[in-house]
């Protein structure tokens, strides 16, 4: 592609500016459609994400462009990138969740992924209360009715 | 007070009054996500878990108790591990009415006992996708799924023939 070396910029919500390539800014696939869309502007609001969210969603494309620009893509390449995405998503709940919200709105199917794949991780063992809490949910049950559904889980896995 | 929240992506559905409880382990309050990325995340949850997650809400339970969500949950986690369930061991009959068994999943080495409400000795013929087969020899054959106590029975032999060939051409690759 002729224009690869364009750069564009994305604006964080406080205005602040990150200068990417056009590559870089095109996995994010809202970017896409709108440069498709005839979106000329070298530089695009981002204006739902902070600097702190946005930056981390950048480094993360910026990485899986470079390792996707590699000729006869390596395994050792591929290891290297499980690995990268191991750490990019080992931060606490709070950013793991504004990450999460950012690549679903920014359509990054990639950090969607792992993110959801995180949380699946962390929430596994919990127990009901937990995930309420977790992710502000309001018990709509009857203590009559959860005892119901509860006593419903009691024959599989009996220790 | 919270620090400056992230982003405001989306409007914070659920003010603090939804908030129930205290979190004694969470001392930041978190982002609400909406249902459709939550279920992105349940999708990625092993059976058991979900099964216990039932309890959560009523939009939880019928989440997961949808055929679409299920059929997707299935599909990923097949991607993503292959059999679920690889290995079935009789190894007591304690009451006379349930006999026990250790199930065993390769990936995670993870094994656990479960009670089969019918008694005598079971041949396993093999599993897939949760599901376990059972040739017994008094009683009536079962195809049995162990997380959601679902089991049919069936003493048609062809039935039984069908299953064996499913799981044949599973394992004989």
């Amino acid at each position: 592609m002729s224009e690869s070396n364009k750069k564009i910029s994305l604006i964080s919500s406080e205005g602040e500016a990150f200068e990417v390539s056009e590559a870089v800014a095109r996995e994010f696939e809202i970017v896409a459609h709108m440069l498709e869309d005839g979106c000329s502007g070298s530089s695009i609001p981002i204006t739902t994400v902070d600097s702190n969210i946005l930056g981390k969603v950048i480094e993360y494309c910026t990485k899986h462009v470079e390792v996707g620009n590699v000729e006869g893509n390596s395994e050792k390449a591929e290891k290297d990138l499980e690995e990268f995405d191991k750490r990019f998503i080992a931060v606490e709940m709070n950013t793991l969740f504004s990450l999460i919200l950012a690549a679903n709105y920014l359509n990054v199917k990639g950090l969607l992924n792992i993110g959801c794949q995180k949380v699946a991780d962390t929430i596994k063992d919990m127990k009901p209360e937990e995930v309420r809490s977790i992710f502000n949910i309001e018990n709509d049950y009857t203590p009559a009715e959860e005892e119901v559904v509860r006593k419903e889980n009691e024959w599989a896995f009996q220790p | 007070m919270l620090k400056k929240r992230h982003g405001s992506i989306l409007k914070r559905h659920g003010s603090d009054k939804r908030r129930r409880g205290s979190s004694s382990s969470l001392s930041v309050e978190l982002e609400v996500l909406p249902h459709d990325v939550i279920e992105l995340i349940l999708e990625r949850l092993p059976v058991e878990s979900l099964r216990r997650f039932r309890s959560v809400s009523k939009k939880w339970i019928s989440t997961i108790d949808s055929p679409r969500f299920q059929s997707r949950q299935l599909n990923l986690r097949r991607q993503s591990r292959g059999h679920d369930l690889l290995f079935v061991a009789y190894y007591e009959d304690p009451p006379d009415d349930v006999a026990q068994h250790a199930l065993g999943s390769s990936s995670s080495c993870i094994y656990r006992t479960v009670k089969f409400p019918f008694p005598n000795v079971l041949l396993c013929y093999g599993s897939c996708d949760g599901l376990v087969c059972f040739f017994c020899i008094h009683t009536p054959n079962v195809v049995v799924n162990p997380a959601t106590r679902w089991h049919r029975n069936s003493r048609s032999q062809s039935i039984l023939t069908d299953c064996i060939y499913y799981f044949e051409s599973l394992f004989s690759v």
